[in-house]
């Protein structure tokens, strides 16, 4: 499903040049459940942002489902996150003045889903998270995994192929976490394409191809191993 | 994303932020209830003048001996003209088709005496076609003789104020009043009417032209009062005045002929600029309410980065993201112009109840207008902040950075 080949990504910092993705390469099937492990520093949330196209390569080659993305436009950029990525970040990102409801009802906006529609497809999610009795709460109302489940709810709420999560349990005790990973992994099951960032090596392991990044590079990827 | 969508969640994120929203919206509604109440202010004026020139009569051609290179301007102020204006001069003019009458003009002040009271006033010399001219009508007794133009009878017609700022309430029809030296016999008193633009009758006493040029020794006319037949005759009675005079003149028109009409389309003009003038001064208000949306808006793009980010994570494209905010500035304005709107249009009858004596009028247009600066004050002001957000990258954006 996703193929990169040869991408670096540089920053200007100053009068340096910080590489964060240095060569990198990689295919990723549909269906897979990867983990992104390695220090602070060492490019995975870029890879992350590159994949979900909140970011361009400087160089290289991004291919989605056979198709060449780092010459879409902004417009196209767009419309592409809106269709095929979930994004689930550490620190949720709900809106706070928007109900779990609201939230909820913030991609099916963009997308131009008339009212009437939304509420059918919201009910169904919140119900799906457990969420159905916190409907109409604000997010400073709910604790810290419910905050997370209405996020993984909004970012699958137009069951995008690809689920892109950066340390989704950074914020969370290791009890919510191992909750929050049982949900994406019961995404996984659907069928949904799953890359999570973490630091727990204990969760990264539960993923079936583990990837280590140091230095915007690949250093370690356990489905090369088996191969 | 869905209009209705975008105004409702412009309307959740206005509302998170109660006084700052407030503030805007006062801001807002000052600045167009000054609009709408400055031009009413402007209007009302226009109407109460243009009024008072039409009140003087209809069809009115005022002749000034000597000539000023342009008609319509001012009377000649230096030097006297070779021939003064004269009563024949006034009869010869009344002989056209085209006028309806004449009416001399000698002005003059004296002091008149009652009894104790003493005042100086304004002495009218004229004939009795004045009363039509002027169209002014008389309370009790009879306006100047009909008869003889010629005539210096010592009669005299009182100003409505002038009688009861001497007599009070009394009838004094039939009565001696002192004007200047001579005594003479009070004949009629006019009917109030509203101020009039020019010479204020109300305050005057007129008595008949040749008592008036030997009252004050002057045997030149002041001007000539001519009534065209009707708004069509008026050039030619124009043209047919100046060639009569020049006849009468030997062979020059050495007058100057004003138009009412001419004068109402000036004032008229200076004060629909005024009061374009003072709506515009209102609206620079504007610029004070949309630098304080630009501002408070920068402020929430700032404070919402991570929202912009999110938002932009979850496909919405740059000219959405910009949509998203301008409509906030816009709903701001709209409804704080809105609401200024109704703030203006009330307080209008109120004004004019609180100060009888002058009628404030609202100006169409400034409703359109007002309402037209409100919604350029949000698009205006509304689309920096509305561009800067949308041009956030989304990774620093999502930062919160
Ligand atoms: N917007 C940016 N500007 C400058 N440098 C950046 C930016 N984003 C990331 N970097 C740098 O790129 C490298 C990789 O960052 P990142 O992908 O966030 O690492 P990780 O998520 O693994 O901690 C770091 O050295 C970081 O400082
Ligand atoms: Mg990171």
């Amino acid at each position: 499903m996703i193929s990169l080949h040869d991408i670096c990504r540089e920053f200007q910092v100053g009068d340096e040049r910080v590489r964060a993705l240095d060569h990198l390469s990689i295919q990723i099937d549909r269906g897979e459940y990867m983990s992104i492990m390695g220090a602070s520093g060492s490019g995975k949330s870029t890879l992350l942002n590159i994949l979900g196209l909140l970011d361009m390569p400087s160089s290289g080659s991004y291919r989605f489902e056979e198709k060449e993305l780092t010459r879409l436009d902004e417009e196209e950029c767009a419309a592409f996150r809106r269709e095929k990525i979930g994004f689930i970040f550490q620190s949720f990102h709900l809106i706070p003045r928007l109900s779990a409801y609201g939230n909820l009802e913030l991609p099916l906006m963009l997308k131009g889903i008339p009212p009437h529609e939304r509420r059918e497809m919201i009910v169904k999610a919140l119900g799906d998270l457990g969420l159905s009795n916190r409907a109409n709460h604000l997010p400073k109302e709910l604790s810290g995994g419910q905050q997370q489940r209405v996020a993984i709810a909004r970012a699958m709420i137009l069951k995008p192929p690809l689920l892109l999560a950066d340390e989704p349990t950074g914020n969370l005790d290791t009890h919510s976490g191992r909750e929050m990973i049982e949900i994406l992994e019961s995404l996984g099951e659907q069928g949904v394409t799953l890359l999570i960032v973490t630091h727990d090596p204990q969760l990264g392991r539960r993923a079936r191809r583990q990837i280590l990044m140091r230095d915007g590079q690949i250093i370690g990827d356990t489905r090369s191993v088996l191969a | 994303m869905r209009i209705d969508d975008v105004v409702r969640f412009s309307i959740k994120s206005l509302s998170a932020y109660p006084a700052r929203t407030a503030l805007i919206l006062l801001a807002m509604v000052i600045s167009i209830a000054s609009v709408i109440i400055l031009t009413s202010l402007g209007e009302g004026a226009r109407l109460y003048v243009t009024g008072q020139f039409r009140s003087l009569g209809s069809h009115l051609l005022f002749v000034l001996p000597g000539r000023t290179e342009t008609t319509g301007g001012l009377p000649p102020i230096f030097g006297t003209a070779p021939h003064d204006l004269t009563i024949d001069d006034s009869i010869a003019l009344a002989h056209s088709v085209l006028i309806e009458r004449t009416a001399p003009i000698v002005i003059g002040a004296a002091d008149v005496s009652y009894g104790s009271k003493e005042r100086e006033v304004t002495v009218i010399g004229s004939s009795h076609n004045l009363k039509s001219v002027f169209e002014l009508k008389v309370a009790k007794g009879r306006f100047l003789p009909d008869d003889d133009i010629y005539r210096s009878d010592r009669v005299c017609v009182l100003g409505e104020k002038l009688h009861k700022e001497l007599f009070g309430h009394r009838d004094v029809v039939g009565e001696w009043v002192r004007i200047g030296n001579y005594r003479f016999r009070i004949i009629g008193i006019l009917a109030p009417r509203g101020a009039s633009v020019g010479i204020d009758m109300s305050d005057a006493v007129m008595i008949p032209t040749p008592t008036a040029q030997m009252l004050f020794d002057r045997p030149a006319l002041f001007r000539i009062i001519v009534k065209a037949k009707n708004k069509q005759a008026l050039p030619r009675a124009e043209q047919e005045i100046l060639d009569t005079i020049r006849i009468r003149h030997g062979g020059e028109a050495d007058i100057t002929i004003i138009r009412q009409d001419a004068m109402i389309s000036t004032f008229d003009n200076i004060l629909k600029t005024l009061t374009w003038a003072v709506g515009a001064i209102a609206a620079i208000s504007l610029i004070v309410a949309g630098i304080l949306i630009m501002n408070v808006m920068m402020v929430a793009v700032s404070q919402r980065k991570s929202e912009i980010g999110l938002l932009k994570a979850l496909g919405a494209p740059t000219h959405q993201v910009m949509r998203i905010f301008l409509s906030e500035a816009l709903m701001l304005s709209l409804s704080g112009g809105v609401l200024g709107l109704i703030f203006g249009l009330a307080s209008v009858p109120l004004i004019n109840y609180l100060i009888p004596d002058f009628v404030l009028q609202t100006p169409v247009w400034s409703i359109f207008a007002a309402l037209a600066t409100a919604i350029a004050t949000g698009l205006i002001f509304g689309s920096i902040p509305a561009l800067k957000a949308a041009r956030l990258n989304p990774v620093t954006a999502l930062s919160g950075k």
